[in-house]
């Protein structure tokens, strides 16, 4: 593919082409969907040594094994966030990374705080994104913030709201949900 | 957990469905992780629904746009190692195991009856072709068929044609040669299967996308499986076939 070629190309395209093996395909994802990657892995790690590392585990990944992303599957993107989201929260949950992050953010409130507001303030998207945002309620908004970004399990996240286990579960679960559904809505796939 | 049905939605869980919102934010234990896995292979429409959830957790990761921009210097360190390793063309997590489609159970059937086998087996293909020799491997593959415990088998389709060969070698180690498969379009890909399960309920697994005009492949499986079957897939390869099996073969 030529430069303007790769520039114009849809994911679905590119990733056809990585698995084909052409370098600048996997480039042009890279400067595509690497800083939201980044922006996700600090996020969760709070470092961004370890962040940027997990992006290129992520990325290395998808090269080394183009066949892991299944377009029938969801976007590039949510494919990406969802590898960097995972390496991210296995680092966190590992007792070193922790207690990095702890140190760090010794007294870092359960509260939501706006988060999820800030984390899309700039985008694009933004504004449908915040619109979105505000069909949940604000017990679904800070079960999906702290699991989401602070990395915790339901579990913890039960036991930093003081609410029952069975409630944050539904609580994430129809958030999540109500969330696509008015993405959606807003023309954000 | 009851069998699903081969053509129906899969078992229904409500308790693991409760999970799948967890599940998509990486936020369960791991031991309900692997459950929520095996629930996910045998149910599309909780598959489907963790998909979606997931595309909404991924517009909550974009950060402020002073931060979106991709930095050089990770992508240097990235470009710097993409030859670290050999490529894996066609893998499955060892988890999303899954059902044969209806399609693919009836050209099964036409394979051998085969005893029954007790556990699914989990296969991760590893293709060389961008970093051997196709010489390398050809060689490789006469290798393994000259050794102690190689089963050879032949693909064939309908016809009993061969139209590719298979040593499979004790420790899981396999080769796959091609022997009269016909080049295919830019846009398909040969892709071989590695058939496990129990005839009730048979299960397969991509072992490898094969390209549209393959020469000899390597790749790796563990655990037992009961035959191998080739598809022509739409490129780059599909985690679950809906394609009739082009060619098939049992190990005995």
């Amino acid at each position: 593919m030529s430069d303007a070629q790769l520039r114009a190309a849809a994911d679905d395209a590119l990733a056809r082409a990585v698995f084909d093996g052409d370098e600048l395909a996997l480039a042009q994802l890279y400067t595509r969907h690497g800083g939201p990657c980044l922006a996700l892995a600090r996020r969760v790690l709070a470092d961004r040594v370890l962040a940027e590392e997990v992006v290129q585990e992520v990325f290395l990944r998808l090269w080394h094994e183009p066949s892991r992303f299944d377009p029938d599957r969801g976007s590039m993107r949510a494919w990406l966030c969802a590898q960097v989201h995972g390496k991210a929260v296995d680092l966190l949950r590992a007792d070193t990374a922790r207690r990095a992050r702890e140190e760090r953010d010794a007294f870092r409130s359960p509260t939501i705080d706006d988060d999820l507001e800030r984390a899309v303030l700039a985008l694009t998207e933004s504004e449908a994104v915040r619109r979105a945002l505000a069909s949940l309620s604000e017990g679904e908004r800070q079960a999906i913030e702290l699991a989401y970004f602070g990395g915790h399990t339901y579990r913890e996240v039960a036991a930093l709201l003081e609410q029952p286990e069975g409630t944050v579960k539904s609580r994430i679960r129809s958030g999540l949900l109500r969330l696509r559904a008015a993405l959606i809505d807003e023309g954000v796939r | 957990m009851n069998p699903p049905p081969l053509n129906g939605p899969g078992p229904n869980d409500p308790e693991l469905d409760a999970l799948l919102g967890a599940y998509a934010l990486d936020a369960v234990d791991p031991d309900e992780r692997a459950r929520v896995d095996e629930y996910l292979a045998l149910n599309p429409l909780a598959r489907g629904e963790v998909d979606e959830l997931r595309e909404s957790a991924a517009s909550l990761a974009l950060a402020p746009a002073a931060d979106l921009a991709a930095p050089a210097e990770v992508w240097d360190r990235i470009s710097s190692r993409l030859a670290d390793e050999p490529r894996v063309l066609a893998t499955l997590e060892s988890r999303r195991r899954r059902l044969l489609s209806p399609r693919v159970m009836r050209a099964l059937a036409a394979v051998a009856a085969v005893a029954i086998v007790v556990l699914a087996a989990e296969v991760v293909a590893l293709r060389a072709r961008d970093t051997s020799p196709p010489g390398n491997l050809a060689s490789a593959f006469d290798k393994a068929a000259s050794q102690t415990g190689a089963r050879e088998v032949a693909l064939a389709p309908a016809n009993g044609v061969e139209v590719a060969r298979i040593v499979l070698l004790p420790d899981g180690t396999g080769y796959l040669r091609n022997d009269g498969m016909k080049p295919l379009p830019a846009d398909r890909t040969y892709q071989l299967w590695a058939l496990s399960g129990t005839g009730r309920q048979p299960i397969a697994i991509s072992a490898g996308v094969l390209g549209r005009s393959p020469r000899t492949v390597g790749f790796h499986i563990s655990g037992v499986v009961r035959g191998f079957g080739l598809t022509v897939e739409k490129t780059p390869g599909v985690v679950s076939s809906t394609q009739p099996m082009y060619a098939s073969a049992t190990v005995t």
